[in-house]
């Protein structure tokens, strides 16, 4: 009994402790540094400011924030487009079919993101695939410009993400009980009146999920936007890495980070306020 | 109708895979500078395994994604095991903590880590990527884990206690039997979130430690090169394969 | 004879080249409760989707109240489905459950609540308006699933094996409820069982279905006593079924060779011919046992033991059944019968013996004879 408790006692210990060390601990220290003052030489200085906050809402920063915000919107509306009508499509398939699809979407899901987008350079280059077709179809006379484009992050960040909103989505689809359908329809709903009373309350959660797992990376893979847009700061995750490890501003850095997490709060907050509403039935038809 | 959800099916699948499939194409390319077809070579492939610096990297990535798969699954199941079976104060503190943790973007968790090693003076490097690697890993495996722990009944706890096992013996006896795919799945899931970071290795390694993804990452930036294409063919063949025996193990689990 | 609510004209429904249903005709009247019985696979619960317009028939016409159904999607029509797992709306309660149909009706909140009250308490849920139907039992979950249904007043209930989930003593207490409530309601019921007792328990007429087609369209009595073939005889109940052929024809009786016996048989006159292959139906209650030796020392026992011709045989094997216990035994041809016999008033204990030699006979006309079907 007495090796027993002490187990217990280890095993929540080293858990609270981890999750202190790794999880807490990091995001303060990134919070106190967002309230901290800049400083040149290391980094930053102690003290309590709301000046980064102000100088990441001004200006050229905002500019950069906003249009992050509305590219990753559109790759997210992009995304969901597309993956709505295949992942409904999967749930709907036969067994086999199904299997065989799904293991063909998570093939991409699971190879590095970095590969798969140098796979879209290799397609949008001057002389890549999409230029030759267009060049052999008669539409173009002249090589496009396709790479470094704002187009061609969109295109690569929708590329790299649409599996990450066709699985929770299927996900949700899936668990979606068909009959539900008819018992609605059966109880005199149209088909439009299903979907907003019915399908779209019990899916919610996977498509919020979906849309979190797409519209978060969209803000942050400065990688993507590197390789596909050319030097142009483009997504807040270039900005937050521009000011760790190039111009050296902390604070700033610091202060986007946060804007990040909060972002991610909203949409987490949004998430559970709609799974409780499946739980606890707190809807009004 | 059903010829127009079969050419939809095609063309989602045709945008997630023909990306890919030239690139493994141009992979065998003989050109050097071109993009056109030259003719079958499977030199670049050569150069790759000539090209020592890159072995490493590559060497560099399996060791730590082996590494910090099998210390994010030991421990992350520990935590799920912790959570499920018994109560204490931070409880619903931690169960909440992790799933932000797993929702996190990569560049929040990358920041992060690297203030904390900063001011805890760690030297940038093998240990420190382990460690974010871990923290990245972790919750991922325990919340597949709590998931499998949730599904399974009670009775069989409440039948080890009754017949004498303590906390340990049914953790061990009971407990890890059960959960073993899940805990296996957890971490192939955590090999391959290793082996696919960039922006978490970006900030957490430092320059004695190269890791492949980082590698790729500066080659890439530096523009066309076949060597790349022959690399990215090998690492998406291995993530193809993995994904092949894996669905296959579970599917007969199942 | 009653208003027809419901009929079905030579309905059919094929996948491809399975027939689930083929060329169903039925007529179903105001207020009554018919329930459709068969295997499972044998078509039923296509039927049911058909009428409710789950599906579309690919031949034939369902009309309902005198209009004809085709096309008509499943909410414009005055049917309602209370189904197999119920199909609750998980994400609702109790109270918004039951008024779903009616919010989709456009009825007034007041008038709403006052009819989903009235329903839940025909069910005896009023006390758990408010509860999420997941925290239910199952025998609570079907009675929302009821509820749902009738307050929108259909024309027709259709209940597809809304018993098939619940233990056996709650299956019992819901077959008297819902008929209490049919009967209460004057809804018109049409049910759907692979269970014969809930069947000929619930309802005013059954219709028994075999392969896509209605084998036998009846009230519970008459399918159970004269059934019309050799399919509806063993789906329904225990039978002993022995061959014969017809030997003789006079008026108003057939003699037929049965296990080597002649035996008179009251049949119709004209059905049969001399040489006609037959099946002779009999139900275990039917059949009356006597052990040889009780015969031989009781004449007046002898004297009362029936018209027809004794068969001979020994037995096998009794089963005790609680109110009744089986007699298996073995004829001298080797076929197997079984026969159920009451407990003797005074005398509690099994009567007959395994290896006890006896005779069996019955009443005359209590017997079924159908045509020889391999």
């Amino acid at each position: 009994m007495r090796r027993d408790g002490l187990f217990r006692r280890l095993v929540i210990a080293a858990t609270v402790v981890w999750m202190a060390v790794f999880g807490v601990v990091p995001n303060l220290l990134v919070l106190g540094a967002s309230v901290s003052h800049p400083s040149p030489t290391t980094f930053l200085s102690p003290g309590f400011t709301l000046g980064n906050y102000a100088l990441l809402l001004d200006g050229i920063h905002a500019q950069i924030l906003f249009s992050s915000l509305k590219l990753s919107a559109a790759v997210t509306a992009i995304c969901f487009g597309l993956a709505y009508p295949f992942a409904a499509l999967l749930a709907r398939a036969g067994r086999r079919t199904r299997h065989v699809l799904l293991v063909l979407v998570v093939i991409p899901f699971w190879t590095n993101s970095l590969v798969r987008t140098y796979a879209m350079t290799v397609l949008l280059n001057t002389s890549g695939l999409v230029n030759r077709v267009l060049f052999a179809l008669g539409l173009i006379d002249a090589p496009l410009t396709l790479l470094y484009t704002t187009g061609a992050v969109v295109a690569g960040l929708v590329y790299t993400l649409l599996p990450f909103m066709i699985l929770p989505l299927y996900a949700a689809l899936d668990r979606f009980d068909p009959r539900l359908e008819e018992a609605a329809r059966d109880l005199g709903a149209g088909r439009f009146q299903v979907l907003w009373y019915i399908k779209l309350p019990l899916v919610l959660p996977g498509i919020i999920t979906g849309c979190m797992l797409v519209f978060l990376p969209g803000l942050g893979m400065f990688y993507v936007a590197d390789v596909l847009g050319g030097a142009k700061t483009m997504l807040v995750g270039n900005f937050i890495r521009d000011q760790f490890l190039v111009t050296r501003q902390w604070p700033l850095g610091a202060a986007a980070s946060t804007l990040l997490t909060m972002i991610m709060i909203v949409l987490l907050l949004i998430y559970w306020w709609s799974q409780r509403r499946i739980h606890e039935g707190k809807l009004d038809v | 109708m059903k010829w127009l959800r079969r050419i939809y099916i095609a063309m989602v699948l045709g945008f997630l895979y023909i990306p890919l499939a030239v690139m493994v194409v141009y992979s065998f390319n003989a050109s050097r500078f071109s993009m056109d077809w030259k003719g079958f070579s499977g030199e670049w492939y050569l150069q790759l395994w000539n090209n020592t610096g890159l072995l490493t990297a590559a060497l560099n990535s399996l060791v730590v994604a082996v590494v910090s798969a099998t210390l994010s699954t030991v421990l992350g199941t520990l935590i799920a095991f912790t959570l499920t079976r018994w109560r204490f104060p931070s409880r619903r503190v931690i169960g909440a903590t992790l799933f932000v943790m797993m929702m996190s973007p990569d560049i929040v968790i990358a920041i992060s880590l690297l203030v904390l090693f900063m001011l805890l003076g760690l030297p940038l490097g093998f240990g420190t990527l382990v460690l974010a690697h871990v923290t990245l890993c972790l919750p991922f495996v325990a919340i597949v884990v709590q998931g499998k722990l949730h599904g399974f009944d009670p009775v069989f706890i409440e039948a080890a206690r009754d017949l004498g096992a303590g906390d340990f013996a049914v953790f061990r006896y009971i407990v890890v039997p059960l959960v073993t795919p899940a805990v296996l799945a957890g971490w192939l899931l955590s090999f391959t979130l290793s082996l696919d970071d960039v922006v978490i290795s970006f900030f957490t390694t430092g320059p004695t430690f190269e890791v492949l993804p980082l590698r790729i990452y500066s080659m890439v930036r530096l523009g066309f090169k076949p060597e790349i294409n022959a690399l990215c063919t090998i690492m998406m063949a291995i993530t193809s394969l993995a994904v092949i025996i894996a669905y296959r193990v579970f599917k007969e689990e199942k | 004879m009653a208003e027809p609510v419901l009929e079905l004209r030579g309905v059919s429904k094929r996948y491809g080249e399975a027939v689930a249903v083929d060329e169903v005709s039925l007529t179903v009247e105001r207020g009554e409760f018919l329930t459709i019985l068969g295997p499972s696979g044998c078509g039923k619960t296509t039927v049911l989707r058909l009428i409710a317009g789950f599906e579309q028939p690919s031949a034939g016409e369902i009309v309902l109240e005198g209009r004809s159904m085709a096309g008509v999607p499943p909410e414009r029509r005055a049917v309602n489905t209370v189904f197999q797992s119920y199909a609750l709306f998980p994400h609702m309660n109790v109270f918004d459950n039951v008024a779903f149909g009616l919010r989709m009706r456009g009825f007034a909140p007041t008038e709403v609540r006052r009819r989903v009250l009235d329903a839940l308490r025909l069910v005896h849920l009023e006390d758990l308006a408010t509860r999420m139907v997941d925290r239910l039992s199952g025998g609570q979950q079907q009675r929302v699933a009821i509820a749902r249904a009738v307050v929108n007043e259909p024309a027709v209930l259709l209940l597809d094996e809304p018993l098939s989930a619940l233990d056996y003593r709650l299956r019992k207490r819901m077959q008297i409820e819902l008929k209490h409530l049919q009967r209460s309601l004057g809804i018109t019921f049409v049910l759907v069982t692979h269970d014969q007792e809930e069947a000929f328990s619930m309802s005013d007429r059954v219709a028994v279905m075999n392969q896509g087609r209605i084998a036998q369209l009846d009230t519970p009595t008459a399918i159970y006593e004269t059934p019309a073939n050799l399919f509806v005889a063993r789906f329904v109940g225990e039978i002993n079924v022995l061959p014969g052929v017809v030997v003789g024809c006079v008026e108003h009786m057939t003699h037929v060779e049965v296990e080597g016996r002649v035996i008179p048989l009251s049949t119709p006159p004209g059905c049969w011919q001399v040489g006609n292959k037959v099946h002779v139906l009999l139900r275990p209650e039917d059949l009356r046992v006597e052990t040889l030796r009780d015969l031989d020392e009781d004449p007046e026992l002898r004297a009362s033991f029936g018209r027809v011709p004794a068969l001979l045989g020994v037995v096998e094997e009794t089963v005790y059944k609680g109110a009744t216990y089986d007699v298996i035994l073995r004829l001298d041809s080797g076929t197997m019968l079984t026969a159920t016999e009451f407990f003797n008033e005074d005398d509690e204990t099994v009567y007959f013996r395994p290896g006890d030699r006896v005779a069996v006979t019955w009443v005359q006309g209590w017997e079924t004879v159908l045509a020889y079907a391999p």
